[in-house]
């Protein structure tokens, strides 16, 4: 039973671990984009579902960025919109959205799948449906957890127990540096059948969802999703300060993220020195 | 010894200024200069560091290398004045930059005329009266005046040779020409002010110059430093980028 319950955390750590994962590939594009300097602007431009609502991110100046990302194999487009603009005296701020839309349509389909197959055990994930409600999202899926002894050639035998557990759980995300951090506030675990009303009786459901709380934690704590920024942004450093996940449409899911830019004498030689580095500002020979 | 710890220290003070970078910007821009119908190509050196906390402080140092070695061909063996009584020509123009002065010298070849008046209006050059050489000397000063640079030649000095046989022509033809050149030289550099201008993508920079003065580049280079300030504001920030966005260097708007 032990290991049922770590099996779980593990099964549903990754379910919304999966999601943010791609967190890391986004920040290694923004780096890569950033490097080449040009190609910022080159890709800027892909088809879209729908268009997503200006006032969540206009400003002065406007970009539209089209990263993608590969998750297990399958591209998944996320674009981010920012907009900047005077915000004081010495002050500018910086708005941004992430239009995690593709995202949510493809996960369910790149999540459903084996977990594990060992002899002992096997895990299936099923998730059915992610969907934006205000500043949260929900997870809906299933899995079906089945126990069996090994026999002689390593292969799954007799099976003694076996349970499928609904599982919707609420998550959202809020802003450290760059990076939206997926957190999960509840979980609600559904044994379903006899034998899942055993688990209930005796606990058990109760210890998965403790388990499950803390290992996702530690997963999505380690896995934020960083959208990347038009170089030129980032070179006025600025404070991300408020954020989180949106809803950005009736269930959309989108990620918004705030952040104001202290203006100085020292951004503007910053910036300068920044953009001729890269060779963008040469005049002469 | 107080002193030479100030000096140490105000050295070490600098060189560290000057090697983080990150503080300091520098770029090179190429500009004309219409004298005439000559454009006069230069260069623009602007460095830009952060001095105050929305003040970038603005050192555009103007090199005129290439003005200062195209003036004297274009003058020479021309005559600068041809006149009915005199003919002044101008030879060995050497423009020169010590440190903070730019000295200007030259042979002039003075060649007096008998002059008759044929009609009302009307002078006919006569017989040639005499000729001789002088030694034109003068220091060139630097005025800012609405963001430009404005070369002045204030004063200047004509010495003639010691043995000639006249020496009250030669007196007089001399004030004469150091009149004449210093109205004709004033005329010339009040129409051809230096305003070094920045490249549309950085127009809005916007830079305003305090001060101004002759600097040396180089051994003996001419050059003129003028020295000002930019006032940052969060909308020079944006429009700095509204610029480089329309240069595509960062993504288009949605």
């Amino acid at each position: 039973m032990t290991s049922g319950l770590k099996i779980h955390a593990i099964l549903l750590g990754t379910l919304f671990a999966v999601m943010p994962g791609c967190g890391g590939n986004a920040q290694d594009r923004a780096s890569k984009a950033g490097a080449l300097g040009h190609s910022e602007a080159a890709d800027a431009s892909a088809t879209q579902v729908a268009a997503v609502d200006s006032s969540t991110y206009a400003g002065r100046i406007q970009v539209k960025l089209d990263s993608s990302i590969s998750l297990r194999d399958t591209p998944v487009s996320i674009p981010v919109y920012a907009g900047l603009q005077e915000a004081g005296p010495t002050r500018l701020r910086l708005r941004a959205l992430v239009d995690l839309r593709d995202l949510q349509l493809k996960a369910p389909d790149i999540l459903t799948g084996p977990l594990e197959e060992s002899c002992n055990r096997q895990i299936y994930l099923e998730v059915s449906d992610i969907a934006a409600q205000g500043d949260n999202v929900r997870v809906e899926g299933a899995t079906r957890a089945q126990f069996s002894r090994c026999n002689r050639n390593e292969e799954p035998g007799l099976r003694y127990f076996g349970v499928t557990v609904d599982v919707v759980a609420v998550g959202k995300a809020e802003v450290r540096d760059q990076c939206l951090y997926f957190t999960l506030d509840g979980l609600d675990l559904d044994p379903r059948g006899l034998i899942g009303g055993a688990a209930n009786i005796f606990g058990i459901t109760n210890r998965i969802k403790t388990a499950v709380l803390e290992k996702a934690g530690e997963v999505l704590a380690a896995n934020p999703i960083c959208p990347p920024l038009p170089e030129s942004f980032s070179v006025l450093d600025p404070n991300y300060e408020s954020g989180g996940t949106r809803e950005i449409e009736p269930g959309g899911m989108g990620g918004a993220i705030v952040g104001s830019v202290d203006v100085s004498a020292e951004t503007l030689v910053k910036l300068l020195a920044g953009l001729q580095e890269r060779g963008v500002l040469e005049f002469a020979e | 010894m107080k002193l030479w710890v100030f000096v140490i220290s105000l050295t070490i003070c600098c060189l560290a200024a000057r090697t983080s970078g990150a503080q300091q910007v520098d770029f090179v821009f190429d500009e004309i200069l219409e004298a005439g119908d000559l454009e006069l190509p230069y260069k623009l050196n602007l460095g830009l560091s952060a001095t105050a906390p929305t003040r970038v402080g603005v050192d555009a140092l103007l090199d005129l290398r290439e003005v200062q070695k195209i003036i004297p061909e274009r003058l020479a063996d021309n005559a600068l004045v041809d006149g009915c009584g005199m003919q002044v020509t101008l030879n060995d123009l050497s423009i020169l930059a010590d440190e903070d002065t730019i000295s200007l010298d030259s042979l002039l070849g003075i060649t007096r005329f008998d002059c008759g008046r044929i009609s009302r209006q009307d002078f006919r050059r006569g017989d040639e009266l005499g000729s001789f050489s002088a030694q034109l000397s003068t220091v060139v000063s630097v005025e800012l005046r609405d963001n430009c640079a404005y070369l002045k030649l204030p004063d200047l000095t004509l010495s003639g040779p010691e043995s000639t046989k006249d020496r009250l022509l030669q007196e007089n033809t001399l004030s004469e020409v150091k009149n004449f050149l210093l109205a004709a030289i004033d005329l010339v550099l009040s129409e051809t002010p230096l305003c070094p201008e920045l490249p549309a993508e950085l127009a809005s920079l916007d830079p305003i110059y305090e001060k101004g003065g002759p600097r040396e580049i180089g051994d003996g280079g001419l050059g003129v430093l003028l020295s000002g300030s930019i006032d940052v504001a969060p909308s020079t920030i944006i429009d700095m980028l509204l610029v480089l966005q329309r240069e595509k260097v960062i993504p288009a708007p949605p």
